[in-house]
């Protein structure tokens, strides 16, 4: 049994997603006052002994602000990481609160968009008992 | 020219229309960018009186009801955080226009000048706005959660509020070298003017384009005009 290699990271393509929405993620990114005022409204966070890993801005900071930084240009094993921070520690559940108004879901469902396009998504038959 | 007469003849000018020209190219980089959008109806509770009247901490309009969604919001759940940057945000704004000797070198130049408080009030406000940065500093430093998202450009961004205001008032009360003291407030001044905004300062801006103008969640007032894309 021959075991394939996975695919190479398509950095073009992430910048070609990026870059449609541009001036979003950076106006977005710049916005945040790294306040942690966001933290509360997550119920993860409140449910994890306020880890400090699964408050929203953190998530944010470190998934779509990461792949911004680098210009799309992320290794497999940082999209990994990146897919774990946006899969795991966060459901989507639309209810956290900034009060700069920085729109967080919006930014994680556009860091799920980039992971997916390089097949990088979370696998949901993880941890699942036969 | 003398580097004292530049930073406080073009230097002012050319920081406030930096500004004003990168003010006016955010919004209007915004409104080229997003595009408008009905906004969805507010959910708004009809009276029925014909209705069983529904226990008090459930009826909208109630007292209690709005005392207990108050304690969900953002001030109810870190209060101390919230009155300290509101207080900060306010004096910020207010207090540089509403010095004396801001209003007197304005009067001289330009005949027009904004009504201004006693030295020892605006020495208090200046004070206020400098122990707000130091609240501000040690949360970073001492609360887990806001020192796990700290970088180096928050320490920056407090040093460049706080700079103004520190040399302003050393100036003032005459305590160091007086001409290093108002060169450093000047110039400090000035790159905050410039720097509002390109940098995180452009919250400014942002926070009522993000709260009052763009559709989501959290939208205040109508609920919002406008999308992204």
């Amino acid at each position: 049994m021959t075991i394939q290699n996975p695919p190479e990271i398509d950095s073009r393509k992430i910048r070609e997603i990026l870059w449609e929405r541009k001036k979003e993620v950076v106006v977005s990114l710049k916005s945040c006052a790294h306040c942690a005022l966001c933290a509360d409204s997550c119920f993860l966070y409140r449910c994890r002994k306020n880890d400090p890993k699964y408050m929203p801005s953190h998530k944010v900071i470190n998934s779509i602000g990461t792949i911004y930084k680098k210009k799309g240009k992320v290794t497999r094993a940082e999209l990994e990481e990146i897919r774990d921070i946006v899969w795991k520690r966060c459901v989507l559940c639309t209810r956290c609160y900034c009060p700069l108004g920085i729109d967080i879901p919006s930014l994680i469902s556009l860091a799920r968009q980039i992971c997916r396009s390089q097949g990088v998504v979370h696998d949901f038959e993880e941890g699942k008992i036969e | 020219m003398r580097i004292f007469d530049f930073i406080n003849g073009p230097m002012v000018w050319f920081s406030f229309i930096c500004f004003f020209a990168g003010t006016l190219y955010q919004v209007i980089a915004f409104y080229s960018l997003s595009k408008s959008r009905a906004r969805h109806p507010r959910y708004q509770q009809k009276t029925d009186l014909t209705r069983k009247r529904e226990p008090e901490i459930l009826d909208r309009n109630s007292l209690s009801y709005r005392f207990a969604m108050f304690r969900l919001t953002v001030f109810g759940r870190d209060p101390g955080m919230m009155l300290t940057t509101t207080i900060f945000h306010v004096t910020l704004l207010l207090t540089p226009f509403i010095v004396l000797a801001h209003n007197i070198l304005l009067d001289l130049s330009m005949g027009i000048s904004f009504p201004s408080l006693s030295e020892g009030a605006t020495d208090c406000l200046i004070l206020v706005v400098l122990a707000c940065c130091v609240f501000f500093l040690a949360r970073r430093l001492l609360v887990p959660q806001v020192r796990a998202i700290t970088t180096p450009s928050d320490f920056l961004m407090l040093l460049m509020v706080a700079a103004p205001f520190l040399t302003g008032i050393l100036a003032c009360h005459q305590i160091g070298n007086y001409d290093i003291m108002i060169s450093a407030h000047v110039v400090s001044g000035e790159i905050m003017i410039m720097a509002l905004p390109f940098t995180r300062f452009i919250h400014m801006i942002y926070f009522f384009i993000n709260r009052f103008i763009l559709i989501h969640e959290n939208t205040l007032g109508k609920g919002g005009s406008r999308v992204w894309r």
